[in-house]
This record gives structure tokens, sequence and C-alpha cells, in this order.
């Protein structure tokens, strides 16, 4: 599992001065009162609790903006540690039910949104050609090469 | 200045004493002292071997100066601590002998042997002997050296106009010296002018700075060039030969500021003095106390270009006549012994972080900005108004670290923001007390004498710190700011509303010191700033001899420090002008002009421009700017080129001294003075215990350091050869590592072409605090010599060995062609 | 110019309009585009956050199919271009990244090498060809449209991956955000209107995530109070995410407030092909939300 930590030089979260321009930047911390960048990088790195973040439901609030990450001034890749805590969250089953939907989703169908009647109607309506499936018994199997199983059935 | 050569002394058979200590248990706790010493009675040359307690001691000096007379010694040997700790120590107990200071060698059998082999007392003993044995075949081989005086001229050259420069030319001047202040603007008073009061005394800042400036510009013994600039600097303490070029006034020294001209003038431009808050004339005074107190014209906004007068408005308005068009930029040249530069800094374009509005928004201004505002002489005469409406902000707010502390900006803390702030808002409350001042923060930094008092006499007038930098500024039609960000303190949101922001602004080394920096070859630290000496030891000395260096520009600083640096400056260089002389180290290179072939291969390496081929073309060392790198020796080809004290040979001989048994049990390493033999020392220090199969060579530089010394090693049947010294960038002698680098990546090549186990050779940057690298090496080094076999040992030899032969062969002809040259 | 589409998951099931859009304004400025059989890019936000190495086999995979036929990739949402060009990325650099994937992909007779671009419909139009040819075309300009853009963070962040091929490469820290739709409205005739906080989030990951609409839709709102108070006519949009969080944020905005000013959304395709000259049926502008009367009323003025 340190494969996605592999990506992040561990040291530089060290060097979180816990100025708040993360926090003070983020869109989800706005609205969310549980969910706070700064906060994570204190309690995950500098304060050891690793396991009460990854327990959190907050944490699934992040929706990637990487603003936090662009405007830290020590260039700590903050996005990166949420994506990596929210991986290992997934895989102890700390996982929001509308994303193991639609991963589910993309296991079958290839896509990560549903068709429906409709979709194939407004499309030949519109002189579109026909949705066509990606080979989704190939992209199952990649996904389950890659370890997908880890976290959502995959068969 | 050529260094005279000596007449060779009478050769005299060298009469070497061996003295080993036990450092109480430090090293004959490890190793059997009694044993090595026994062992150095039985080599060549050696007539007196001794072990004691502390050699060092009275007792133990007094020893050595009783056996030197007694028995005739002219070489001593010292096996004991580290030659960074006690060489000047035995020098001097030598020289007292009456021996020359440098017939010294130390063999270093306690950072280097006894603290980092605790555990193997046989084998800690037997790396004692070879470390003896070395030491001894050195000492044969010591000359004795002499150090030099050159004369210095007693004039300074200081660079900058600031606080700094005026403090230190003001203390040379006083002391009698004769001191060239060259400025580039047209005032002197840099950055300290601009400010409005000073923390923590909230003293007016120009009027203490003004009497200084004011004394600078009549003081006899200073020449002050405003409006100058240095174009070249060349040469070595002591004599420095300094070009600048003035740039073209247009107002003649008969000005006497009194103004009509300005009055008259139509052009306009902002006001660099009010970082453009106000406006000024093309010809203007740059504020109202500059030194010297004349106008200038500033031409690329005059109507009047490339000699074609159409206004002369200044002109007729003038009555003293004092304007002249025909003013042109000269240069000039002039001879100092020493160079101080205070080139000082500039301030962080807040425009770099667009999230703060800074030249979006109207009402964010810097700090530097509102000095200008508060400061009674300024544009707004003293008040602080919002530029949108010029209305007085009922609310502002300070954000902190704008410009410093981040990877993005500049990494370092700029020293002097938070106490200027905190100086700044008990301005506002002084002026305004209903204003609300609100200052956002990741930590206040009141360090110095007075600064916590400021600090609280800020925070019970009510001045609020909050923690948490916002992430952005918004800006309201009403010109009013919204900040956006976290109270860290309280693991709350705040998303408040303020009339004016200003931005805590960073320092950064002024653009100007950049043309400064090549003329002296100064390092930079990694801040950007200008690198001292010493950090600890040698705060306003620059690693050139003669060169200070004194205010922000070795670093940011609050003016206390700019003045001190100052004055330090100013002793140290006192002490190389007082005298009118200064002695030069012996350690210097020398060219047997017999030898040398012209190449020039040594004047492309050396960093001091020390070395130059003269008419003859014959390679030529000035004794005064040579450092002693001996990065030009291993450089030549020739062998032209002896390094004074560190000659090859004795190199040879302290190689061939422990190969002489089981060499390819060994491994050879070459420790650099400056950094990595202090990082080998630095692993005895922390007992950091490695494998005893090395020995090491001091040189100065690892430049030093020539593939013929790892060649003749390779096919003496040494196991493995490690080179190491200071990293990239860190250098004592600048930049001669990187011919280290080199050199080490050709014999890399010449071991793949000879089929030779490439690994043999490796190469290390320590530095002096990175005992644990060289451990770390040393036993990985010892991992991989557990496999090497005798038949890559001895292919070794034979390809190296047969490289050696044609070497020589090489450079006997070589010489026999230079002969017949020399004779014809 | 020949390109392979990337429509993604979004745009051909829920807005197929905004795949009419893409075709057409192809097809009037000769970019000949190519259909592979792509699957979800997989989103940067969904799937990279479950399982890192899932995410980044499947986007190689596609890369993979694009590569094979030798073709760049266009794409038409800022998700897809940031998860394909961040794959990119990781995989030209991380050795041990790319033997992991690489293992995967040969299993299935793939072989990953990087060498493709990827950009977004808005880089390829910004190019100062096809502003020229949107410039001298006057089917229908949107002269005295006064409109705003948002990118979506996806498209412009990390600067130092995304820039890249926006920008001439550039990154200037003075402007953190980009220009590309700016040009190509500006060629179209329209008039462009900042507003605060232009960098900021729309929301949308939040509501997908975790099903928290409530609070998705309120960091939405912050941004539509601001272009409101800007005064735009009309937002453009660089993706189909952001567009359903502005286009349904406005209607459920207006629920709780019935004095708010909606304004129409489109995205970037939309907007060109109508200017070009495709007709709003076929583009089935119908199926926003938010009437688009703005652009009739421009035609007629």
């Amino acid at each position: 599992m340190s494969r996605t930590l592999d990506l992040y030089d561990r040291e530089d979260y060290y060097c979180c001065l816990q100025c708040a321009i993360c926090t003070g930047s983020c869109p989800s911390a706005q609205v969310v009162h549980g969910f706070n960048p700064r906060e994570f990088i204190l309690r995950y790195i500098l304060n050891g609790e690793q396991d009460e973040v990854l327990a959190m439901e907050s944490i699934w609030c992040c929706t990637t903006c990487q603003v936090c990450q662009e405007r830290c001034p020590h260039d700590i890749r903050i996005t990166g540690l949420l994506i990596h805590i929210m991986n290992l969250a997934a895989r102890k089953g700390n996982l929001p039910e509308c994303l193991r939907k639609g991963i589910k989703l993309l296991v079958e169908t290839g896509w990560f949104v549903p068709t429906t009647d409709r979709s194939y109607r407004v499309r030949q309506g519109l002189g579109l050609k026909p949705l066509k499936r990606p080979d989704t018994q190939e992209i199952s199997e990649i996904l389950r090469e890659a370890g997908l199983d880890e976290v959502v059935d995959t068969l | 200045m050529d260094h005279e050569d000596h007449l060779p002394q009478e050769y005299e058979e060298p009469r070497i004493g061996v003295y080993v200590c036990h450092c109480g248990l430090n090293i004959g706790g490890s190793l059997d002292c009694e044993a090595v010493a026994m062992h150095a009675m039985n080599l060549d040359n050696v007539v007196y071997t001794e072990h004691q307690l502390y050699t060092c001691s009275e007792p133990g000096q007094e020893k050595i100066k009783k056996d030197i007379a007694e028995h005739n010694l002219n070489r001593i040997v010292v096996a004991a601590c580290s030659p960074r700790m006690h060489e000047p120590t035995f020098r001097s107990c030598i020289k007292a002998a009456g021996l020359n200071q440098y017939l010294l060698e130390m063999a270093n059998i306690r950072e280097h042997c006894s603290w980092v082999h605790l555990h193997d007392r046989e084998a800690a003993t037997e790396k004692a002997k070879d470390l003896v044995r070395m030491s001894v075949a050195r000492a044969r081989l010591l000359e004795p050296q002499e150090e030099i005086d050159i004369p210095v001229i007693q004039k300074a050259l200081v660079i900058g106009g600031g606080v700094a420069g005026i403090q230190t030319a003001l203390d040379l001047a006083d002391a009698g010296y004769e001191v060239n202040l060259v400025e580039k603007e047209p005032s002197i008073g840099g950055r300290m002018a601009q400010i409005d009061k000073t923390f923590p005394t909230m003293d007016c800042s120009i009027c203490i700075l003004a009497p200084k400036m004011a004394e600078a510009g009549r003081h006899p013994n200073i020449r002050l060039m405003t409006l100058t600039e240095v174009t070249s600097i060349n040469g070595y303490v002591g004599n420095f030969t300094v070009s600048v070029m003035h740039n073209a006034r247009y107002v003649t020294s008969d000005c006497s500021a009194c103004g009509d001209c300005s009055n008259v003038c139509p052009q306009f431009a902002p006001n660099e003095f009010d970082i453009g808050l106000a406006a000024r004339k093309a010809i203007y005074l740059p504020f109202a106390q500059a030194v010297p107190s004349k106008y200038l014209i500033d031409m690329n906004l005059c109507l009047n270009k490339d000699g074609v007068q159409v206004c002369e408005k200044c002109v007729e308005a003038c009555e003293r006549k004092c304007i002249n068009f025909n003013d042109t930029r000269s240069e000039e040249t002039f001879r100092v012994g020493t160079i101080v530069v205070c080139t000082g800094v500039d301030v962080f374009d807040a425009s770099e972080i667009p999230q703060y509005q800074y030249r979006r928004a109207p009402n964010v201004i810097t700090s530097l900005e509102f000095e200008r505002m508060i400061n009674a002489g300024g544009p707004t005469h003293g008040h602080l108004i919002r530029p949108s409406d010029h209305r007085i902000p009922k609310s502002v707010a300070f954000i902190q670290c704008v410009g410093s502390r981040s990877n993005k900006t500049n990494p370092y803390c700029s020293n002097v923001c938070c106490m200027n702030t905190i100086k700044d808002s008990l301005l506002i409350k002084e002026h305004w007390p209903d204003t609300e001042i609100k200052v956002f923060y990741i930590d206040i930094r009141a360090f110095g004498k007075g600064f916590e008092d400021l600090f609280q006499r800020a925070k019970r007038l009510g001045v609020q710190f909050i923690r948490g930098l916002p992430g952005e500024i918004v800006q309201l039609n009403s010109g009013n700011l919204r900040l956006i960000g976290e109270m860290t303190l309280m693991d709350r949101l705040y998303n408040m509303e303020t009339e004016m922001v200003i931005l805590s602004i960073g320092l950064k080394p002024s653009i100007g010191s950049d043309v400064v920096r090549k003329f002296l070859t100064m390092s930079l630290t990694s801040d950007g700033f200008f690198m001292v000496a010493h950090p600890k030891l040698r705060p306003v000395d620059t690693t050139s001899r003669g060169v200070f260096l004194a205010g922000c520009a070795e670093g940011p600083k609050d003016i206390k420090e700019s003045v001190t640096q100052a004055s330090a400056a100013a002793a140290r260089a006192n002490i190389i002008m007082n005298r009118g002389k200064i002695t030069v180290e012996a350690i210097t290179a020398r060219v047997q002009e017999d030898l040398c072939t012209g190449c020039g291969a040594c004047t492309k390496v050396c960093p001091y421009n020390a070395i130059y081929l003269n008419q003859n073309k014959r390679a030529v060392v000035i004794d005064a700017a040579c450092a002693g790198c001996g990065t030009c020796s291993a450089e030549c080809q020739y062998g032209a080129i002896i390094m004074r004290h560190f000659t090859d040979d004795q190199i040879m001989a302290q190689i061939d001294a422990f190969t002489e048994h089981e060499p390819e049990k060994k491994i050879l390493a070459f420790n650099c003075n400056w950094c990595s033999y202090a990082g080998a020392d630095f692993a005895g220090i922390g007992r950091m215990q490695y494998s005893p199969e090395v020995r090491i060579i001091r040189t100065m530089c690892s430049g030093r350091v020539s593939s013929r010394f790892v060649e003749y090693a390779f096919a003496r049947g040494v196991a493995m050869v490690l080179i190491s010294g200071c990293h990239i960038g860190d250098c004592h002698y600048i930049d001669t590592n990187t011919y280290t680098e080199k050199r080490y990546n050709q014999v890399q090549k010449i071991m793949e072409h000879g089929g030779l186990d490439q690994e043999r050779l490796q190469l290390v940057w320590v530095s002096a605090s990175e005992g644990q690298i060289f451990q770390e090496k040393v036993n990985e080094m010892k991992r991989k010599l557990k496999n090497l076999s005798m038949d890559e040992i001895k292919r070794g030899m034979l390809f190296f060995g047969q490289r050696e032969k044609k070497r020589q062969e090489r450079l006997t002809r070589a010489r026999q062609k230079l002969a017949i040259k020399i004779q014809a | 110019m020949k390109m392979a589409l990337f429509t993604g998951c979004i745009i051909p099931i829920r807005y197929p309009g905004m795949e009419v859009a893409t075709r057409y304004l192809a097809r009037k400025l000769n970019i000949d585009l190519v259909d592979l059989k792509f699957s979800c890019c997989p989103s940067p936000s969904g799937l990279k956050e479950v399982h890192f190495d899932a995410w980044l086999a499947l986007a190689a995979r596609n890369l993979c199919l694009t590569e094979e036929k030798g073709l760049d990739v266009m794409t038409l949402c800022a998700g897809c271009t940031n998860t394909l060009r961040e794959t990119t990325h990781i995989l030209t650099g991380d050795e041990k990244k790319r033997l992991f994937v690489h293992d995967i992909l040969g299993r299935h007779g793939k072989n990953f090498r990087g060498s493709m671009e990827i950009f977004h419909l808005a880089d390829i139009l910004a190019r100062d060809e096809y502003l020229d040819r949107m410039e001298s075309s006057h089917a229908r300009p949107l002269r005295g449209l006064k409109i705003g853009t948002h990118y979506g963070c996806h498209y412009f962040r990390p600067a130092s991956l995304m820039a890249s091929m926006m920008q001439n490469g550039e990154f200037d820290p003075h402007f953190p955000l980009p220009e590309t739709m700016e040009l190509i409205l500006e060629a179209l005739g329209a008039e462009i209107v900042t507003y605060n906080r232009q960098d900021l989030c729309c929301g949308a990951a939040l509501n997908i995530n975790t099903g928290m609409a409530d609070e998705s839709f309120a960091i939405t709102r912050e941004k539509i109070v601001w272009m409101n108070d800007a005064g735009i006519d009309a937002l453009a949009v660089a993706c189909p995410t952001c567009f359903n969080q502005f286009d349904s944020g406005q209607v459920l905005l207006r629920r709780i407030d019935k004095s708010v000013r909606c304004f129409p959304v489109f995205h970037i395709a939309e907007l060109v092909a109508y200017a070009l000259g495709c007709e709003p049926q076929a583009l089935n502008l119908r199926a926003h939300k938010i009437p688009i009367s703005i652009l009739d009323a421009l035609t007629n003025a």
C-alpha cells in the first residue's frame, strides 16, 4: 500500500508550518466543518494519528481541486496526501456508498455514469452514432490486476 | 607578485622525533601507543621516539622542545589528535624551539583511528603504525617555509551607501583611512532613508540617519561617489584595482538644491523613492535629505534626447546655471587595499502572489509603501489613506510572510517583517486609535532586545494577532477587501472584511550585488545572499581575503545588526591595512619555469586568477592571491607546479609508506582539509565506528588530487581508493572540487578500458558535519573489498604500472624537448 | 489535423448536444476526429481517490488505444485532460509505476510509451490558425454577449503539468488562470467579464463523492454570487461536470432566493458551434436547465 505514497516525498510533509493557506483556500473546508487540509497534515503526519484520520468520513470531501497544493508555501503535496489517505481508508472499509456504486458501474460498464434508454434515444434523435460499450472484459481485468479488489469486488 | 625563491637549503639529513600521545585513555584505551612508538623507532631517519600521556600539555610540549635541542631533531611527528585541533599548538611549540614551524607533521590517530575503531585494538594499533609510517615518510620531505610580507594600500572601497556602507565608511575614515564610497543611486541612504520609524525605539529613521549621511558627505577622508557603479575589480588583498563608471548627472556641483528647475519641468514620472506613490519630474532631487543634495536629470524622461534640445525650461529657471546637457559618463580607476561590500536589499514583488491582489486591488499595499505614506514627508503627508478613495481606513489587516518562508518565493525568513508590522500597528494606533488592526501571521518573531516589549505594547493597544494566513483576498466594489482563511488556534474559518490590506513583504538580495559578486568571486548561500567565511566565527569576512561584507547584503537584518556588522567589517579591514603590510600564506603554488610548456591548463582552473602566463608563455603565480588549493598542480600534465608543503613527492611518499605491507587489504582515502577531513573528524568525535582498512591522506582541497596519485595507488596494489571533498557549491576554494569530479570520471573511464572493476574507485562529497556519510561510505567499501580477488588487484597493478611507466617516459621526452628549446 | 476524440462518459451519455457541437465545429474547422473505444478516463476525483493504481492502469489503457493509432488526443472535459496528462507524466517519470502498469497492460497486448500529447478542445481552438478562422467566420458572432469563463480546477491545476500545453508552455505566476477560452470567445466577438474568485472550484466532486448536495451547491453558490456581482450574461465552461453544477446549481439557488438573477451556462464547444452556424435545435440546447434565450436575443439584435 506504500505504492501511492511512493510518489510523494514524505519528508516534505514535516516542513508544514501550519500556516493554513491550504484550508483558507479550500472550497470544501468552507462548507464542511470536519474537512480541514491543515488539520489532516497535523494529525496524520505530524501527530501520527493515522488510524483516527483513516476512520473519518469527512476525508472524502476533497474535490481534488488542488488549490491547496498550488498555494502551499512549501509545495507540500496536500492533495496527494488526501488521495493517499482516501486510498488507505477505502481499503479499511471507509468508502462512501455513492463512490462504491460509481466504481462498480465503472467495472461493469466501463463508464462512471449510468446510461438510460433516454440517453440512447436522445443521441439517436441528434443524429449521433449509438453508444458503444468499451471492452468491459478487458477493463475489469485490468482493474482487477491493478488491485481494485482490495476495495471493490470486480467480478 | 612573485614569490622570491629561496636558495635551496643545504641538504640536511632528516632527524625525526616521533611523539605518540595517549590522550589519556582516548587513544591509549583503544590502541597500544607504546607499540606504535616502538614501531616508529625502527623507521629510517627516526632518531627519537616517545609515548606521552598528553603531548599537548605544557610538560608535553616542554619535552619536545628539550628533545629538539638535546637530540638535534629537525623534523617532528606528533601522533595524536586531528591536526585541525592542535597543529597550531605544536607549530608554535617547535617554532619556540628554533625550528621552522612547517617542519611539523601530525598523524591523526585519534579522530581517525582510536575513536572509530574502539573495539578492535589490534587493527587500530596496526592502522596507527601505518599512519605514523606515512607521517614519517612525509616528514622526511618537509621543507622549511617562509611566510612573506606584501605591502598593503591603506585605502578602502565601500560598495553601497546604505546605513551599513555609511557606517563602515565613517569608521574607516575616522580611523584615518581614505575611503571610496560608491553608490549607484543618486543619493546615499538606502532603505533606511525610506522608512518612517525604527523599531523598537520608534525613532524617526531619517532623523537619525541624516546626520550620518551628512558626515559621510563631508568627511575629509571619504570620497563619496554617487550615481556610480563598479565595473571591474582585479587584484588581490592589499592591492585591488577598481574601475567605476560615473553616470551622468547633468547637473553640476554648483547646484544649491533650490528646486526652481523642478517647478518648471513639464515631465512627470512615478517617484522611485516613494515607490510610485508620488510623482517626480525629469529633473529632480531623490528626496529632501539626499546626500549629495544635488538635483539630477532622468534623461529617459527628459524631452531632450540624443543631443537634440527642445526644452530649456530648467536651464532658464536655474540661477546658478548648473544644468549641463553635455554631461557624459566617465570611467575611473583607482587602487585600494580592502573592499567592503554593502549592497543591501530589494523588496519582494508581491504581484507574484496574484491571490493577494497586489496591483489589482488599489487598497492592497506593501509595507514599504506604508512607510512612505505614514512618513510626514511622504506623498500623503503622513496620512494613511486608501488609494481608491483617499479616505482613512477604519480597519486594516497586515499579512505576514508575503514573499518569505516559501519555496515559491524566498525560502528564508526576512527577519524584520514581524517587528516592522508591530511597529506599523503602533504608528497607526498612535494617530487613529479607533482603527481596527488585525495581523495575520504564522509565527511572530520578536527576538531582539526590546522586541518583546514592543509586541506587548501592540497587543495592549488592541491589535489583534490571528494565526492563519488568508488563502486569498477578494476585492469588493466598495474598495474593501475580504480575507478568507482559517484561525488555526480556534479551528474556525474566517471571512473578514477590511478596508485596507498591508502586505508585509520580504527582502531579497539587491540586483546590483550580482555584478559585484562576479568580480569578487563571492559565493552565495542557498538563500541567494552572500556567503561569509564562517557563519559563526568569521561573520563579516568573505572567503576572499581583504573583502568584507556588512549589512543586508549578507542576509536580511535590522538596522542595529547592519550597523554592528558595518563596524565589525571596518575593524577587520583595519587589521589588514593597519601595518601597511600583511603576511601571506606559505602554502602556495610555485612554478618550475624550466618545466613549464606554457599550455595554460593551470590558468583555466584557478578560481582566484592567481596564476597567469607571462610574456614568455610561462606560468607565474601571484602568491598573495594564491589560496593554496593545489588544483593547478593537479591539472599540470608536466609536473611543473609544486605545491609548497603539500608536494607530489610528499603525497607519493605517504602512499609508498602504507603500501609496503598488504596494500590489497587497504583503502586509500583523500580528504580535503575543510570539509571531508573535518567530516571524518566529526565521525570520530561522534564515535561512529567503521572498518579499519582506510588510510587518509590530507590535502588542502580535493582538487589537489591528481589522477596520477590515484593511478599510482592502484599500481602499488591498493584495493580501493576513495576521493572525498566538499559538496559541489560548498568548496572552500569556490569551485575547484568540480575538477576533482572531472578527474574521477576520467579515471573511471580509464578503468573501464582496462577491464578493471570501476567500483574500486569512489567519489563522495562529505561536509564537515557529515561524519555519518563518511562512516557509511567506508563500511560500504569494506563490504566490496571483501569480494575483491587478488587477481583483480594484480591486474590493476600491472595496468596502472604500465601507465605510470609510459607517463614517466612521456614526461622525460617533454622535458628534454623543453631543455633543448630553452638552450636555443 | 487529425486527432482522437476523447469524449469522456458524461458528454455522450448526458449531454450529447455537446458532442454534436464538437463534431460540427471540427467539420467546420477541418479537424479530423477519430473515435476510439475509450472507457471512462477515469475521473481524477472518483476512482483515483479510491484506488490510485487502478486509476493509473485504466488511464494508461486509454492512452495505449490512442498511441496505437499514433494520434494525439482532444478532450472535452477538464477532468479527462487532467487524468490523461498526469498519467503520462507519472508513467514517463516513475520507473516503478511504469513497470507496474507495463506488466498489466502487457498481458492485454498493450504497451504504453507516453508519446502522444493530450489537448483540451479549448487548447486547440486557442491556436492562432483557429482563432483567425473563427474570427473571420461571420455566421453568428457573439457580439454584445458579456461572458465569464470557468475553467474547472482540473483544467489548469497543477500548473506545472497543465500550463505546459497552454500559454506556450510558460507558466507565469502573475497569471494563474489560463486564457484559452477568453481568446476563443473574443475571436467570436464576445466581451469578456472577469469576476472574483474565478479560480475557485465548482464543488461538484463533493456531491459526487459523498452525496452532500447542499454543501456542494453552497460552494457553487459562492461562485454564482460573484458572477452576478460582475454582471455576466452567460458562463462558458470547459467541463460537463462543472456545467451541470452551475446549470442545476442556479435552479437550486433560485428555489432558495427567487430574486436571484440566472444566467445560462454553455460548454465552450456549444458556443463555438453556435457561432459558426450550427442550429440551436441541433445542439439540443433545450437540455440546459437555465434557458439559453440570451443567444436568441443576440441573433435577433
